[in-house]
């Protein structure tokens, strides 16, 4: 059994538990005191800061107290598996999804802040000034989204809470928002009514015109409706319905453009 | 996998490097831009980046390292590898570190006598800050093995620093020196030689720098680190790289050029950080002391 844990390990793993839980875990034995405080401090500290520096709403809606507890808690014990020191603020969402006592909209919350931190250094490809189409048509060439965004819908108003403001129930309807980086790389959040999330996620899809993209918005929306009540006149009033779309949506692509969402 | 016996040369592009540099910390890269090719930096050779922080990039960090890649010879200091870890060696990363030398032609990685990770409930798991590895036998055939397996894996020769400490382990059967020394020879990779880190370890556990400093392997120095520290109390520095180079560091790198000859040098700062033109003083001060050692014939030769 020598081979397979060295005693040299062995210290390592109580060295590891010592400062990951010291009020759990006793420090290696006849380890100077003082020498091994120095160690619960920076490395706590070090995984406190990372962390605190993507959640600066989260970590004031909690309060000091506990949001130092549930740091110390995911240190304690979440596995880190990521060797990137970016990933940290994403291993301690994951952390947050697995505590059951967590109000849901802290969990919302968390993700919203986390978001910007993931947008920002998302891995795409060029978008924006140079790289994109100029004079394009966007009602009749195929529109590029911005490989940087995130479309995300949320049931609480994350970008409303704080200290003082605080759910104390899902919204109605939920919220839906757009996260992305401009050609300034520069993160960006825009709130978006839930049609154009729609028609959003249809042009991420795969490539579209403007015009098959509202024609495909145009069929869903029919679809929908008429899952809803078959007995409607949605299917036969549809052709003029995308009609009125198709003329209302070229603002609205005008807008993301200008936004620099699609291109 | 092949492990035993495999050697590796130096890359070429290691010939290539040479004088100063400094850690690259994201505030520092606009100014750089702007001091691009300007007297201001004209004792820059190399920069130093950490691929934990770098890999995966995207966004405007992708832009950047493009940027830099194009026109620094660029180092890697590594934070991650875990050399000395009790949980398995991370092969993910260690291709991810590869792929990333490669494309961005890294003239050398190099990385820690030490480790940051454990087995946290039984699954792998990072500390994401720097521990000890309690000086034994075991642990230097242990730590000289991976050595081996990431020198075979990125087909390259690394660089092994000599690391900063705080609490020495009571089950150590030998002083750091020895251990250092032992797993150089036992993996036979380079050393990168930390000034500043020598002298940390001096006063935090009481022993001659410069005895140390004698006793290093100077025939596998390929790379050398100082920075400044912070002084907690007569017996305890904390290595934070947050405070100018204390005189005795100077000093201790002088000797080093003395004895082995100058090797590339590069300056730590990582909080702290003063103005890029600040900062240069200790940049040229490195710059000064090679050129006056460069043509002078090492009193410990290896050649």
């Amino acid at each position: 059994m020598a081979l397979e844990h060295p005693s040299f390990q062995a210290y390592q793993q109580a060295f590891c538990a010592h400062i990951r839980d010291p009020k759990h875990h006793k420090a290696p034995a006849k380890v100077d005191k003082k020498r091994m405080a120095v160690y619960t401090e920076i490395v706590f500290n070090n995984i406190f800061s990372s962390v605190s520096a993507c959640y600066p709403v989260l970590q004031l809606v909690l309060g000091k107290r506990a949001w130092r507890k549930l740091v110390r808690d995911f240190f304690a014990h979440y596995p880190s598996q990521s060797p990137l020191f970016r990933d940290i603020p994403k291993t301690f969402f994951n952390y947050l999804t697995t505590q059951p006592n967590l109000p849901v909209y802290l969990t919302s919350l968390a993700h919203y802040e986390w978001l910007e931190l993931a947008v920002s250094s998302m891995q795409t490809a060029p978008f924006g000034g140079e790289n994109s189409p100029k004079n394009h048509d966007l009602m009749t060439q195929k529109i590029v989204v911005n490989p940087s965004i995130a479309l995300v819908k949320y049931h609480f108003a994350v970008h409303q809470i704080s200290a003082k403001n605080k759910p104390t129930a899902p919204l109605s309807q939920p919220i839906f928002l757009v996260v992305y980086r401009n050609a300034a790389f520069k993160v960006q959040f825009v709130e978006l009514n839930e049609l154009t999330a729609q028609l959003l996620h249809i042009l991420k899809d795969k490539p579209h015109t403007g015009v098959e993209a509202l024609t495909q918005l145009s069929v869903n929306l029919a679809t929908t409706a008429n899952k809803q009540d078959p007995a409607s006149q949605a299917v036969m009033e549809s052709q003029a319905d995308t009609q009125a779309l198709i003329t209302f949506g070229e603002g609205i692509l005008r807008q993301l453009q200008e936004q620099e969402i699609i291109a | 996998m092949v492990l035993t016996n495999q050697t590796h040369s130096a890359s070429k592009n290691v010939a290539l490097l040479k004088g100063a540099g400094f850690g690259l910390k994201r505030e520092l890269i606009a100014p750089l831009q702007a001091a691009f090719e300007s007297d201001l930096i004209e004792h820059v050779s190399f920069l130093e980046i950490a691929p934990e922080n770098w890999i995966e990039a995207g966004g405007k960090q992708a832009v950047q390292i493009a940027w830099l890649a194009e026109r620094f010879p660029l180092t890697c200091h590594g934070l991650s590898l875990s050399l000395g870890g009790p949980d398995p060696l991370n092969t993910f990363f260690l291709q991810q570190v590869k792929s990333f030398l490669n494309q961005h032609k890294i003239v050398l990685y190099t990385e820690h006598l030490s480790y940051c990770s454990d087995l946290n409930l039984g699954k792998p798991s990072y500390m994401h800050d720097l521990l000890p590895i309690p000086f034994t036998e075991e642990a230097v055939f242990y730590v000289a093995n991976r050595i081996k397996q990431v020198q075979d894996t990125l087909e390259r020769r690394i660089a092994i620093e000599n690391t900063s400490y705080y609490a020495e382990a009571p089950i150590s059967s030998m002083d750091e020196l020895t251990f250092l020394n032992a797993v150089l020879s036992e993996a036979d990779c380079d050393l990168h030689l930390d000034i500043n880190n020598i002298y940390v370890n001096s006063v935090n556990f009481g022993f001659d720098p410069h005895v140390f400093l004698r006793g290093v392997p100077g025939e596998r120095i390929v790379y050398a680190h100082i920075a400044g520290h912070d002084r907690e109390a007569d017996n305890l520095i904390i290595d934070t790289h947050a405070q100018d180079v204390v005189p005795e560091v100077w000093a201790l790198l002088e000797e080093a050029y003395q004895l082995y000859g100058v090797f590339p040098t590069l300056l730590e700062r990582d909080t702290n950080i003063p103005a890029l033109p600040i900062l240069m003083h200790e940049i040229n001060q490195i710059a000064v002391l090679q050129r006056q050692y460069q043509a002078i014939q090492p009193l410990l030769a290896s050649a």
